[in-house]
């Protein structure tokens, strides 16, 4: 198979229709940001259906070259179809670095994409660059320390992940990028014991966390379920959604599509209120808000070295009077 | 049903003694396991790769019912290393017994651990079943619904297979009486396997840490609202808003 460059920068995705056009931008970014002083080329390679229409939205942006591999069975997100149309071509091209973005299934895809490749995989970066030696550099949280870190990649060939929104988009240029159309022949047996059933279509609800203007969330502090259900209801009275830490899904206490942070939703409101958030790093560094607010009871929570404005306090009765006072006022 | 649950104790720091060491996504697996092992009978063991506090992890699980817990001692081994890590998982599920049912759980500190199920599934040859938040055991196999983006899909796997399960806790599960006494009177209820067999790899470091520094702090002072009311707090807060528009 021929599959034009090798041993550069290649970036790898699922498409469906032109969603997640959006994040292949901020990695198109991130792969130039790692190629700037090795000069090593950025290939995009897309896998799924019918794809032209948002190929050709790529095709003006700075990658040396757009491959699509096409075929009925990439419709459904099963890592071993994906990995088993990207074996000939990985083989062919040799990257020294993948992108993937760290979606649900991108995390799924660059883990496997890191067994194929028989390497390592560096997950959740939130920055890289490269250095005048060519060393590439990475930035992830350190769990540990609640700071963020800088790391020199080691190994190559690596595969990284990327957060969703918090790289930079790349910008239109005019380019005409060569497109290269690879398809998929997928009539060949199925050996896997994973057999797809049926696909449920999702009902969302209100406007989602990344787009929001105003974040109400809420952490550990809202102490209940219930704590929550205040929290909604100020989100009405204010216009925005509820968002919440990991420990609140994993109590149940709210959904992991309501979930801010490292392994949840990136965002960037123009207002981020925290109630009962301690501000752990892997929860800050995925909010990007204009304005910040936090109401903790311990005055030493890290949260507040972040915010712009500060009220050490109980979360709940905090917003009890704030919904009483807004409810009030619009009688 | 024979199920292995993998258990990592993750970021946050603790001590041995200072309160639970399991987190909640562990909880959650574990009594996603123990609600099987009731319903279908079999047993529950629990597996985890680390030194002395991954020893209490797995002992905190065996007062809720897992029936065996095994430790995986390896020198260096790093979650980091995620492939390695996958390599060595796979190792033990090989040496330990024969399993139907494997589950991982969501957190760990390589992120949201789907690496590591990934890796170690593609490493065993059986198939996952990926953000499962949904399953049921069905005569030949297992059943789960799978959370997407943008829709969610269901799957049926026969065993063995790999659920990599983002349940949230439907059922409290408490530590049992009768298991405490049990595990903290004997000896040793953790077995030991120490785990060599990847020593001759090259021992190449993956990244290495080069600064540290604070994440974005505002670069303006942070304003305190210092009220000592309760009700006051509420409404200068609402103050606030209205200051900066939002009101």
């Amino acid at each position: 198979m021929e599959c034009g460059i090798r041993n550069g920068i290649l970036i790898i995705g699922d498409v469906e229709e032109d969603k997640k056009l959006d994040l292949y931008l901020e990695l198109i970014s991130a792969a130039n940001m790692a190629s700037e002083n090795q000069k090593k080329p950025v290939s995009l390679l897309l896998l799924g259906e019918e794809m032209e229409k948002a190929i050709e939205q790529l095709r003006d942006y700075f990658v040396n070259e757009l491959i699509y591999i096409e075929g009925t069975g990439l419709r459904q997100k099963d890592m071993n179809i994906y990995l088993e149309a990207l074996k000939p071509v990985l083989k062919e091209k040799k990257p020294e670095l993948v992108f993937v973005g760290a979606t649900a299934f991108g995390r799924i895809l660059g883990a496997g994409i890191a067994w194929q490749m028989k390497t390592e995989l560096i997950v959740d970066i939130s920055n890289v660059r490269c250095q005048q030696d060519g060393t590439v550099v990475v930035t992830k949280s350190l769990n540990q320390e609640n700071v963020l870190a800088d790391y020199a990649v080691c190994k190559k060939p690596v595969v990284l992940s990327v957060r969703p929104g918090v790289m930079k988009r790349a910008e239109k240029i005019k380019k005409n990028t060569e497109i290269y159309k690879i398809n998929y022949c997928d009539e060949k047996e199925n050996t896997s014991r994973l057999y797809w059933k049926k696909r449920l279509e999702k009902k969302i609800q209100g406007e989602k966390l990344n787009t929001a203007s105003v974040i109400v969330a809420g952490g550990r502090g809202m102490k209940s379920k219930e704590g929550f259900e205040l929290l909604q209801k100020l989100a009405v009275l204010l216009g925005g959604v509820v968002g919440s830490t990991r420990p609140c899904v994993d109590v149940g206490w709210t959904k992991p599509s309501q979930q801010v942070g490292q392994s949840g939703t990136a965002v960037k409101p123009k207002l981020y209120l925290a109630f009962g958030i301690s501000g752990a790093i892997q929860h800050m560094t995925a909010i990007d808000a204009e304005y910040m607010i936090a109401v903790n009871c311990d005055p030493d929570a890290a949260i507040f070295r972040y915010c712009n404005y500060g009220i050490v306090g109980d979360a709940e009765s905090v917003l009890r009077i704030m919904i009483k006072e807004l409810e009030t006022e619009q009688i | 049903m024979e199920i292995l649950v993998f258990l990592k104790s993750v970021s946050e720091k603790k001590e041995i003694g200072e309160g639970r060491i399991l987190s909640d996504s562990d909880i959650n697996v574990l009594s996603e396991a123990l609600d099987i092992k009731d319903e279908q009978g079999g047993r529950v063991t629990v597996v985890a790769l680390g030194a002395e506090l991954e020893k209490e992890l797995l002992k905190e699980a065996l007062t809720y019912g897992a029936d065996r817990a095994i430790i995986v001692s390896h020198e260096g081994i790093n979650f980091m290393n995620i492939g390695k890590a996958s390599k060595i998982m796979a190792k033990i599920v090989r040496d330990t017994g024969h399993y139907d049912l494997f589950l991982f759980g969501r957190q760990a500190a390589d992120g949201d651990s789907a690496h590591i199920a990934v890796m170690t599934a593609l490493n065993l040859q059986i198939p996952l079943i990926p953000y499962a938040k949904q399953i049921e055991i069905v005569s030949n196999g297992v059943c789960g619904i799978c959370e997407g983006e943008a829709y969610d899909q269901k799957v049926f796997v026969s065993f063995p297979a790999i659920i990599l399960s983002i349940k949230e806790r439907r059922k409290q599960r408490y530590p049992i009486m009768s298991e405490i006494i049990r595990v903290y009177q004997e000896d040793d209820p953790v077995e030991t396997v120490k785990c060599d067999c990847l020593q001759e790899e090259n021992p190449d470091f993956l990244m290495k840490l080069i600064g540290k520094r604070n994440w974005r702090k505002r670069t303006g002072k942070v304003c305190m609202i210092k009220t000592v009311n309760e009700d006051e707090k509420g409404k200068k807060l609402l103050e606030v808003l209205r200051n900066l528009k939002f009101l």
